[in-house]
């Protein structure tokens, strides 16, 4: 395609995909481009009006994502608590969808303007540049959320056809498909029943289901990933990486820098550092984790349980922190890795239970395991194994880093074929949506 | 210049692709006219489910067509399902045929057309029986009430990326080879047929599980039966009201009815219905049309009849409708 229409032709392509949802929405996302384009501006030509402009910027960010996100969980929230005090005082209930992926571009529009505000980023002057990057398609429903200096400059002069370029994207894609329909799709079809039907549900099935689900989450958040940045490095445009295999890590922490690294180190940079960080004390640095890691709960969605996984990593963040000051133990690697992911995985029953209720259920089945009632009859031994052998081989090319080490275009070719072929045989294409798609 | 033509062409090669490949997404009247993407039931219902080798059928072959005269005379209505598909005027002796779909019942009054004879016909599978015979506003007239389903078929294949990529026809190896790893392997089939079992035909799974009244073989009180023969006896009220000369029943036997699944025991729904003898409504009784003749009237690898059942179907309704009634 000609250079001057491969903008134009990306806009269009990621208007059609976000409207394919709900095409009305699209409105929400030119009213946070407009707003933001707009106050971009202002804040670097203003000298006593820039943090005015700031704030216009994170109000209209924050509010539409108030509205859509949250409106509906505080007016339960309130409710009840009139209810108690048997006040008759109502707040409404909104009967509306929540626009698709709205947590992602919000935050990544956000993240120009704080950039702009601080002086690291100039304001962009091309509307259809800006555009792009709030609405650029393979990652606008799901992330990564970029930053505009990363992005930004890629529009404006990156969008290119390069074979190479083609090869690398294509194996990232079918690494992608292959985690998201082979691996995460097969281990929810053990999963969802337990967690369904948990009175029904024994201790074995539930410690199943748990580990299952881990895995189900990660290669269904990290497949996505991997698909939006394979599709967008096939346009020449390189996204940030979001994950690097973070149950190998030996540390809450590790953990943190390496799982969704792009909202992690949003919060961090954004929320984390501006509370003061770890440059004001002891104390104040716990608080400050604690409540990046309660909002970061609730960016997942506005229910309990997101908020309760979100504070039980910031405890566990803090008890290490605390940990590490006051003693010091050589504990091996494998097993540090191990209390990791057992720790990860006692959250996720959280993220996961479709209510507190639920949660408290499947931690008391956890408690005893028993193994009264047999479990979901949705695979035979063979599959079982199969789910068990897919989980080891994942754990070992991540280990092994399998797939930086193919670098010739015309190999990584064959093992996308190849992955894309294993894809189809032994995929589950059962419609199942990508997780992250609700947040 | 050369390179500046690769690249226009290109663009609008692709620029033309997704153009179509999305009309075909989202347009049944765009996909039926160019037909890009061929029918995912050409090979039978069944067989799109399962893609079992075995069951590759083309159910294209049709039964010789038995010409009538028309008669201007009779108006003839049927109240039916995707069994009457490729009934048309040019098969039935009344010249003037209108088709109203399950879908529209009960919003639709069937229309009436004075000087002629109207008659009415109300055919149901036999899976769908139990829940379409109590709907009591039927005609579109009466008092409110349709029962709940319990039941659902899902046809999502238009949604469906599985569909979209690999329903051509050279690619259909590959989708048996992941059909036959998937049973063989995992001992797995899609929910919505029953387990082959080495039966010689696939059986939509909703007419086996007894659990679903749209079984065959799921147990029917004889309360539920005197519910739905009230019921009718209503409706034909409706629609004598409404001026049709005559109404007739005609209640499409499951496969599995007509041929047993793994020794399992027919209900015999279609027999207690028609031979109840409170109903006032007459029956065209497809049932035994459908189990008297030796050879095959259903598709292997579909959940319906082929042709030839379609055709004695057919010839029957032709020959009671132009019957005088005493």
């Amino acid at each position: 395609m000609p250079k001057p229409w491969r903008k134009t032709w990306v806009f269009i392509a990621s208007c059609y995909f976000y409207m394919v949802f709900k095409p009305v929405y699209l409105l929400i996302l030119f009213a946070i481009i407009g707003i933001d384009f707009i106050a971009g501006k202002k804040i670097e030509q203003s000298i006593l009006h820039k943090k005015k402009w700031l704030i216009v910027s994170i109000s209209a960010n924050l509010g539409i994502l108030f509205f859509f996100k949250y409106f509906n969980f505080i007016s339960e929230n309130i409710n009840a608590l009139f209810a108690t005090f048997h006040s008759s005082a109502q707040l409404p209930f909104l009967e509306i969808i929540l626009p698709i992926g709205l947590s992602f571009h919000t935050f990544q529009a956000m993240s120009y303007t704080f950039e702009v505000y601080r002086g690291k980023q100039k304001a962009e002057h091309h509307l259809l540049d800006y555009s792009i990057y709030v609405l650029y398609f393979p990652q606008l429903v799901a992330g990564p959320i970029e930053r505009p200096q990363n992005l930004l400059p890629q529009i404006k002069n990156n969008i290119s056809f390069n074979g190479n370029f083609v090869a690398q994207g294509l194996l990232l894609m079918s690494i992608g498909l292959f985690k998201k329909v082979v691996i995460a799709d097969r281990l929810a079809l053990f999963v969802d029943p337990v967690f369904n039907d948990l009175p029904h549900a024994n201790g074995l099935s539930v410690l199943i289901a748990s580990v299952f689900f881990a895995f189900e989450i990660y290669c269904d958040f990290s497949g996505y990933s991997a698909i939006a940045i394979g599709v967008s490095k096939i346009m020449g445009i390189d996204l940030m990486q979001n994950f690097n295999s973070p149950y190998l890590s030996s540390s809450f922490s590790m953990f943190w820098s390496r799982w969704h690294i792009s909202l992690s180190s949003w919060f961090k940079e954004y929320l984390y550092k501006p509370l003061g960080g770890n440059r004001k004390g002891e104390l104040i640095r716990y608080r400050n984790i604690f409540i990046v890691f309660i909002l970061s709960g609730f960016w997942h969605g506005a229910k309990w349980n997101f908020m309760i996984w979100g504070a039980l990593h910031g405890i566990l963040l803090l008890l290490e922190n605390v940990f590490k000051k006051h003693f010091s133990l050589s504990i091996s690697p494998s097993f540090k890795i191990l209390f990791v992911f057992c720790a990860t995985t006692f959250a996720w029953i959280f993220f996961r239970a479709n209510t507190l209720e639920d949660a408290a259920l499947a931690i008391k089945h956890l408690g005893s395991i028993s193994f009264e009632n047999s479990l979901p009859k949705v695979f035979n031994e063979i599959e079982f194994s199969f789910c068990f052998l897919l989980i080891a081989l994942l754990i070992r090319s991540e280990k092994k880093e399998w797939s930086k080490h193919i670098v010739k275009p015309i190999f990584q070719m064959l093992i996308a074929t190849m992955l894309f072929a294993l894809a189809y045989l032994f995929g589950e294409f059962n419609l199942k949506q990508f997780i992250y798609f609700q947040f | 210049m050369i390179k500046r033509t690769i690249q226009i062409f290109a663009l609008i090669s692709g620029i033309s692709i997704i153009v179509v490949m999305a009309a075909v997404s989202y347009s049944k009247w765009f996909n039926n006219v160019i037909a890009i993407v061929p029918s995912p039931y050409r090979y039978g219902d069944l067989y799109f489910f399962s893609n079992h080798p075995k069951f590759r059928i083309n159910t294209s072959k049709q039964a010789k067509i038995n010409k009538v005269k028309p008669q201007s005379n009779i108006r003839l209505t049927i109240i039916g399902d995707s069994y009457l598909n490729g009934i048309s005027k040019e098969n039935l002796i009344a010249k003037n045929f209108d088709h109203i779909d399950w879908d529209y019942v009960p919003d639709t009054i069937p229309s009436f057309q004075s000087g002629k004879k109207n008659i009415l016909v109300i055919e149901t599978t036999e899976r769908y029986a139990r829940w379409r015979l109590k709907i009591r506003n039927l005609v579109g007239i009466g008092e409110k009430y349709i029962p709940p389903i319990n039941h659902e078929i899902k046809l999502n294949a238009e949604d469906n990326i599985q569909f979209l990529l690999t329903n051509f026809d050279f690619l259909l190896n590959l989708k048996e080879i992941k059909s036959l790893i998937y049973l063989k392997l995992f001992n797995r089939y899609d929910s919505r047929i029953a387990k082959p079992n080495g039966a010689e035909r696939l059986y939509l799974n909703e007419t086996i599980e007894e659990s679903l009244t749209s079984s065959s073989y799921s147990s029917i009180s004889e309360e539920e039966i005197s519910e739905i023969i009230n019921n009718l006896n209503l409706v034909q009220q409706d629609v004598l009201k409404l001026g049709f000369e005559e109404v007739y029943l005609s209640i499409i036997p499951n496969a599995a009815s007509v041929y047993n699944y793994n020794g399992k025991k027919y209900n015999h729904l279609i027999e207690r219905i028609q031979q109840h003898p409170n109903l006032k409504m007459t029956c065209i009784n497809a049932y035994q049309l459908l189990s008297a003749p030796k050879d095959n009237v259903f598709h292997y690898s579909d959940s319906h009849w082929n042709s030839f059942g379609q055709q004695l179907w057919i010839d029957e309704i032709n020959k009671t409708i132009s019957t005088p009634k005493n």
